[in-house]
Parts: C-alpha cells; structure tokens; sequence
C-alpha cells in the first residue's frame, strides 16, 4: 500500500478537500491561513509522489516541491501582517467582518 | 500486509486526523497546534516517498517556521489566543458539501485516470536536487528568492509601517 | 468630351449653390449672378452635348462606375443577371439628352426672369441657391444611369421642391402647403423605393439599359410584372401629381412664381412621365400596368381640367391645367405611345414654363394672383405679357401651328388607336381646355380698367396674396416699378425666348422638319401623319369652348357677379375639389388619428405595459437576486468558485474524462 501512486493521491485529495473545508467555513483569517497551509502541503505531497512513481528524473519533484515551501513561507509572512494590519485597525480578524466588497 | 504498510497506514491516519482538528476546533491556539501535527505526518509521508531531504525542509521550515511564526501571530494578538469562534451552521453545512463533492470529484478522477508507472528507483540525492536548482531550474529559483526577498520588505512594510503612524 | 460635358452639367449648378451659400453677407447681392452663370453653363453643356450627338451615333452611351457587389449568385431563380451589382453613372440617350436640354435651358431662363422677379426680396440669396440647388438635382436625375441613383435625385427634387413652396415660410399657408406637397410625394416615394428593392431582389439590376420588356417578360411572371411597375409608378404619381395624389401642386402656387414655372411646370413634376419613358421596359412589359396607367392618367386630366374653370387665381388655373396636361402625358403613356407623351412634354414644358413666367409678369406687377383684379389693374396694357400668354394659351388649346397642337394631335391620334372611349376622355378634356383658357383671356381682355388701384383692393375670396407677399416693401401705393434697363432685359428675355422656342419645340415634330424630334426619340417608324378626322373633330372642340369662354365671359364683370351668386350641384363639386381634399381630411383626422389612438392605446397597454415595463422589472429583479451574491464576504465568492468548480469537474469525468498522461 505504501508502494502504490493511489494511495498517496488519495491522502493528497483528502487533505486537499478538508483544506477547502477550512477555508470556505472558518471565519478566523488565521484558521484560513491554515488551511491554506493544508492545500499546499496536499500539493507537495502531490509533486513528491509523482516523482517517485511517474518520473525518470528524481530531481524534478523535489524542486517544485521545494519551491512549494518556499512560497508557503513568503504567503504566511505577508498574510500574517496583514492579519495584524487588520487586527490593529479593527480589533477583530474576522473574515465576514471586512465586507467593503459588498455590492 | 507488511510492517511499512502499517506503519504508513497510522502515519497516513495521524495526518487526516491533525488536518480535519487544524479545520475543525473553535479555537485557532489548538488549529495552530494541529496544523504542527499534521505538517510532521505529512514529512513522515515524504520520507516513504524517499525524498529525506524535503522532509527535513518539511520541518525545519513548515514547522520550525510558519507554524512557530503562526503561532506568534496568534499569541501577539492577544484576545485571538482565547477567542472561540462563532460557526455558523448554513455556511458549515455549505462548504462541507462543496468539499465533499470536490473530494468525491477527485476520487473519480483518480480511480479513472490511467497512470504511467515509471520505476522508484532512482537518484533522490541532495546533488541532484543542487545541480537540479542551479541548472535548468534556474530562472524559477532565482524568481523565488526574489519573491522571498519582496514578501519580507513587504512584510516589514506593513508591521512597520503601520507602528510609525500610530 | 462628353464625360466632361456631363460633369459640366451636373456640377455647375452645385458649385453655383455652394458658391452662393458660401458668399460673405456683402456680396450676397451677387447670388443671381453666380446662380445664372451655372445654369449658363449646364445649359451651354446640354446643347453642345446635344450638337455632338444629334446623328443619334454612339448612343445610348453609358458612363458608369460599379459601386456595390451585392451578390456572386443569383438570389433569385429565374433572374437572368448573374451579378447583382448596383453602379453609378450617366446614362446618355436621345430622351435623356431631350429632357437634359429642356431642363437646363428652360432652368437658364426661369434663372434669368428670377434676377427680375426676385429683385425685391431680402432673401433672394437663399432662393437662387435652392434654385440652383434644385438644377443640380434635377440634371442628375435626368442623367442618371439606374433606377436606385434616379430614386436619389428623385428625392433630392423633392426636397428642393419642398423648400422653394416653402420659400415665404413665415406665411403660414406656404408652410402648410409645402408640408402637404412633402407628404404626398413621399407616400408615392414609398411605392417607388418599395418597387426598386423588389426589383433589385428579384430582377439583380436596376441599370435602364437592362430594363428591357422582352427580357422582363422571359423572368417574371405577368404578375409580378405588374405589381413592379404599379409600385413604381405610386412614385410616378406622387411627383407628377396624379390623381388622388394631385392635391399638392395646385398648393404648391404658394411658392414664388419662377419656382411654379420651373418646378411645379416644367421640369419636375414631368420627371415622372420622364420616369415613365425611361422606364418603359418595365412599364410595357405588363398590359395591366398600362391599363391602369391609362386609366389614372384619364381621370388626373379630368380632374385637373375641370377644376381648372373655376379658379380665379391666374396660378391655380394654370396649375390645374399643369395636372391636366400631366395627366395627358401619363394617358399618352399609358396608352402605349410614350413617343407622344415625351414630345407633349418637351412642348408643355417649353409653354407652360412660358405662361407661368407671364402670370409671374402680371403678378409681380399687379401684387395679386386674381384675374379679374389683375385685369382691372389693366393686364392687358402689357403688350408683350399679353402677347405671349395668347400664344401660350394658344399652345395649351393645341390650335394649328402652335406646339401643343402637333403633340396633342399625336396623343389622341394614340388614344384613338387603343380605345375609343379614352379618346373621348381626350376629347372631352381638350374641350375643357380649350374653355378655361379663353375664359382667363377673355376676363383679361374685356375687363374695363378701373379707375385707380383703390378699386384693385383684393376682396376677400380671392385675397390669396401668394406672391403679393413678396413685395410687402413696395407698399400699396400705384409708384411705377423702378426697373432699370437690366431688370426689364431680365423680365423681356425669357419671355420671349420662351415663346421663340415653344414655337420651335412643337414645329420639330412635324413634318415639315422631317419629324426630327420623333424619329431621334423614337427611331424612323414614328410618323406624324396629320388625320384630318382629329384635327375636323379637334378644331370643332376649339370653336365650341371658345364659344361658350365668349358666350360667358364676354362681359366679365356680369360673369363675375353671377358666378359669386349661383349655386348648383356641379359648382358645389368644383369649388369642392371633387373632394379630394376632404377625403384626404377625413382619412387623417376620421382614420389616421383613431388609428394612431388605438395604436397608442396598444402602446402604452401592450407593448409598453406589459413588454417593456415588466422586462425592464424582471431584470430588476434579476440584478437584485444577482447583487444579493455580491455580498462582500469573501467565502461567498469562493464558495461560488469553488462550487463551480467542483461541477466542472464533474463534467469533465462524466463526458469521459481527459486521459491523464502523466509521466511515461
């Protein structure tokens, strides 16, 4: 079962479809910077195991998986200030609550 | 069923379970901590996948980083530390469905689509990620480090920035 | 040579408008000027154009550009035209170079006894530029080589012919009249656009050189045919003013009286009988067209001559023997001789333009348009208005040798051939000619001259005024007109260079020339052979008409006072109109407006009730249903994009899915 594409794509969906979960019904932006989080790393799981079952070169997964991280972490350092940006100006970081989108 | 299937099945099952409370507990303390449970699942997960390296990465970095980072976020906001969010039923049953479907949706598709296998065995060292970052894959990583490098200054910008006016 | 003749009479009256209409304020005074040099010089063209091809070689020559590919492939049938393809272009040939040189010259001339008449008015500026405007207009529809670029000129005289009636638009009858004369022509103008879209469809060209009636024939059936030339022939009889549609020329006399002799005479209103010659392929190909081309045309010279012998005013009398001999032509035409019609018109046009221009003499010298007024005035003082007018008025009468009498003689010589009673019709209508003719000479030769002007006060019936409004500057007083020896140049040269070619026009298609206008127009198998039974039956009709003029209006004044007291059926449908008018009034005001009511009621109900309001709430409904997703929350859009999403991938596996060729 470890050896078999399937299984990992399966577990990749999973959290894939719960990170999805997070991000449409939690309304702490933190919560949905986690599940952002989730997403990527379902992505990366993704990557890594295409690259040991589908590739020649082993290489090629690792480095967009890399690069994965490696965006992860600039996003979660912009999101988070602007999560304080926001919690500074309204004491609140409450998605539903910054609605200046309404039509 | 063989010891490393075993061992996968609870890594696999440590990692949904972390996810779905990183999702799922009212309080965003216990959702960052979940979220460190599920990042260490998902690195055990890249080692079966022999890709030791990325592990590594996997925690130093998701962990030992955004999850830290995350978590000083929550604690410097201090009411957020003890706040329990109020869910909302339509908008729970709602994305629950939309996530459901999208799971089944995957599901399928990966029950129907046809993979071709290639062999495991292979080169997985560090050098040829190196000579891989440095060779063709040039261009993005030098456009990553500048992204790293735009997001920081953005990221002192604003933490800063806002502090001055006030 | 001939492409620039061509040019030459088709710009010379525009650049003249342009010029006019582009003269600072001080020079203004120099509108007549430059309005006669470029009717000179279309005039100048025409004949030399004429000169050039008067041994008929070389024609009919076309000069045209192809403008517009419709269609590779017929779009119909039975067409014979392979291409449709709509063109530009002259077209030149024996009756378009006849009818160019009557326009053109007769133009030069009414141009010429304008700078007379108009000396005193403040705009005249504006009216030689319509006038040349209208030249422009005119030549090009004579010239044009299809139907489509006749439609436009056709048009264009229209409009030119609504701003002249309405030249003195601050009366309000002027206004009203060219109102009523616009309407009119364009319900004909329907027709005639309606029969030329139908024809292009149907036919694939509407070149005159291919409207031929052999080739008419083969494509279409009679029908068809028919419903063709009848909707062209509406616009036939808009523009020239055929019954029921002839209400707007004798109201169109409120326009200044050169305008009346040039456009509401000679030239415009014949454009349709013009139309008919040009068109003939079409109009002969089918005998029901004929027939009620015939038939039309006999009522209009019924009408119009009948109506003729009640007028007072010395214009109205002459429009309705405008319409009369109009209907004469289109009767000429539609009995299968449009040889005749044509030389009837060369000649109407050459006499009638000259009796316009004379009651233009006796109007602007008198200040009013009622015979009996002008005759106490002493009319017939002026020797050489009155000398023409008898000559013109002989013309009309169609007396042996004057011009009217050799084309006359030619209609009913072709009426006679086709129908015995529309030769009686014929008959009749001379007859009546021949009666209100005499009865305006004779009031103005047996009236005693009164007094003083004091006596000449218009009285109310006949206080029409039309042109007496032009002279509001001379005051009522009996001052003798201060003309100047180019003024009196101006009035004399037309007059009698009218009256010169009127004689010369009719004496062309006689014998005695050789036929020479006939053959030109029609090839060598046209004779005019003189039956002497018409002309017995003809000069009998003469004798009798001017005999009851004489018997009646030997003394004018008793004839007068009579006419105001007597009152019977007969008199009562003339002074009506037969009408007309009221059915037109009845048909506005009793149809049209309950119509236009009803339609409004269905408007606002139906249309704009139901359709537009609740279309318009629906959508108000839908943008709020629509702007209830735009909430602002940022999970609603991803929810929604996500949901969208999802379906889409929903669809992609069930319609088989794309096949994954990951690695490999």
């Amino acid at each position: 079962m470890s050896q078999s594409l399937e299984s990992y794509l399966f577990l990749s969906a999973a959290l894939f479809s719960i990170g999805v979960y997070g991000l449409l019904a939690r309304r702490n932006l933190v919560a949905i910077l986690i599940s952002l989080e989730l997403i990527l790393n379902s992505a990366s799981i993704n990557f890594l195991a295409f690259n040991k079952f589908c590739l020649a070169d082993k290489a090629v997964g690792q480095v967009f998986a890399v690069f994965v991280i490696a965006l992860a972490a600039a996003e979660v350092c912009i999101g988070l200030s602007l999560i304080l940006l926001l919690y500074r100006k309204r004491g609140s970081i409450n998605v539903d609550e910054a609605g200046e989108l309404k039509g | 069923m063989s010891l490393a299937d075993l061992v996968f099945i609870g890594i696999a099952a440590v990692t949904i379970l972390g996810a779905l409370m990183a999702v799922s507990f009212k309080n965003v303390f216990y959702n960052a901590l979940s979220l460190i449970l599920c990042l260490f699942g998902v690195a055990c997960l890249f080692i079966y996948l022999n890709s030791e390296f990325l592990a590594i990465m996997e925690v130093i970095i998701y962990i030992g980083a955004i999850a830290v980072a995350i978590i000083f976020a929550i604690m410097l906001s201090r009411p957020m530390a003890r706040e329990t969010e109020k869910l909302e039923a339509a908008k729970i049953s709602r994305s629950f469905v939309i996530a459901a479907f999208l799971f089944a949706g995957l599901c399928l598709t990966l029950h129907r689509t046809v993979w071709h296998a290639a062999s495991p065995e292979g080169d997985y060292s560090m050098r040829m990620i190196g000579k891989a970052l440095l060779g063709w894959g040039i261009l993005p990583f030098e456009a990553v480090s500048l992204v790293l490098l735009v997001a920081i200054i953005g990221a002192l910008l604003l933490a800063a920035g806002k502090e001055r006016s006030s | 040579m001939d492409l620039a003749l061509l040019w030459t009479i088709q710009a010379a009256p525009l650049l003249a408008f342009l010029v006019i209409q582009l003269l600072p304020g001080g020079l203004k005074k120099a509108a007549p000027l430059v309005a006669v040099g470029g009717a000179l010089a279309a005039a100048l063209s025409s004949l030399r154009l004429l000169w050039l091809h008067l041994d008929g070689g070389s024609l009919p020559a076309v000069f045209a550009v192809n403008w517009l590919d419709v269609a590779d492939a017929p779009l119909w049938a039975h067409t014979q035209i392979p291409h449709y393809s709509l063109s530009v272009g002259f077209l030149v040939d024996p009756l378009n170079l006849l009818m160019i040189t009557l326009v053109t010259v007769i133009a030069l001339f009414v141009h010429v006894f304008s700078a007379y008449y108009m000396a005193d008015d403040a705009s005249r500026a504006r009216y030689f530029g319509f006038l040349s405007f209208f030249a422009f207009s005119m030549t090009g529809l004579v010239l044009s080589s299809n139907l489509l670029q006749t439609f436009l000129f056709w048009e264009l005289v229209g409009l030119t012919s609504y701003l002249l009636i309405g030249f003195w638009y601050e009366k309000k009858s002027a206004g009203d009249a060219a109102r009523k004369a616009f309407v009119l022509n364009r319900l004909g103008d329907l027709g005639f656009y309606l029969g030329t879209i139908l024809l292009f469809i149907l036919f694939g060209s509407l070149d005159f050189v291919d409207l031929r009636a052999d080739v008419l024939r083969q494509a279409f059936a009679p029908a068809v045919l028919t419903t063709l030339g009848l909707l062209v022939f509406t616009g036939v009889m808009g523009k020239s003013a055929q019954f029921p549609f002839h209400a707007w020329l004798p109201d169109a006399m409120e326009g200044p009286t050169p305008v009346s002799a040039l456009i509401h005479s000679a030239t415009m209103v014949a454009a349709g009988v013009f139309l008919l010659a040009r068109g003939w392929g079409l109009f002969s190909a089918s005998v029901t067209t004929l027939q009620v081309i015939l038939v039309i045309g006999s009522l209009t010279a019924f009408v119009g001559a009948s109506l003729a012998t009640v007028q007072r005013d010395i214009k109205k009398i002459m429009a309705y023997s405008t319409v009369s001999q109009l209907g004469f032509m289109v009767m000429a035409m539609g009995a299968g001789a449009p040889v005749a019609g044509m030389f009837h018109l060369s000649t109407h046009a050459c006499f009638k333009s000259l009796l316009f221009l004379t009651a233009g003499a006796f109007i602007h010298h008198f200040h009013t348009n009622d015979i009996w007024e002008i005759a106490r005035g002493g009319g017939k003082k002026d020797k050489l208005a009155m000398a023409v007018l008898t000559l013109g008025l002989l013309s009309l009468c169609a007396v042996p040798p004057f011009s009217g009498f050799f084309s006359k003689d030619m209609i009913l010589e072709a009426l006679k051939e086709h129908s015995l009673f529309f030769y009686g019709v014929g008959l009749f209508v001379s007859f009546l000619t021949n009666y209100y003719s005499f009865r305006m000479l004779f009031v103005l030769l047996f009236s005693k001259e009164a007094a003083g002007r004091a006596a000449a006060k218009p009285h109310a019936p006949a206080a029409h005024g039309h042109d007496a409004h032009a002279h509001v500057a001379h005051g009522a007083s009996d001052a003798a007109h201060a003309e100047t020896g180019l003024l009196k140049f101006c009035r004399a040269l037309p007059l009698v260079s009218l009256a010169l070619l009127s004689l010369y026009v009719g004496a062309l298609g006689t014998p005695l020339f050789h036929n020479a206008l006939l053959h030109w127009l029609g090839g060598a198998e046209i004779e005019s052979h003189l039956d002497l039974s018409i002309v017995a039956v003809t000069m009998t009709l003469f004798a009798a008409g001017v005999a009851l003029a004489w018997f009646q209006f030997r003394d004018p004044e008793a004839a007068e006072k009579r006419l105001e007291s007597s009152a019977n059926p007969v008199k009562l449908l003339l002074d009506r109109k037969f009408f007309v008018d009221d059915a037109y009034v009845f048909l506005v005001k009793g149809v049209g407006l309950r119509l236009a009511a009803l339609l409004n009621w269905i408007d606002k109900k139906a249309f704009n009730g139901i359709l537009v309001d609740r279309t318009s709430y629906a959508i108000l409904g839908l943008g709020k249903l629509g702007s209830k997703l735009q909430s602002g929350q940022l999970q609603d859009y991803l929810s929604l994009a996500m949901a969208v999403g999802v379906l889409i991938l929903f669809f992609v596996i069930n319609s088989g899915g794309v096949h994954l060729a990951v690695g490999g």
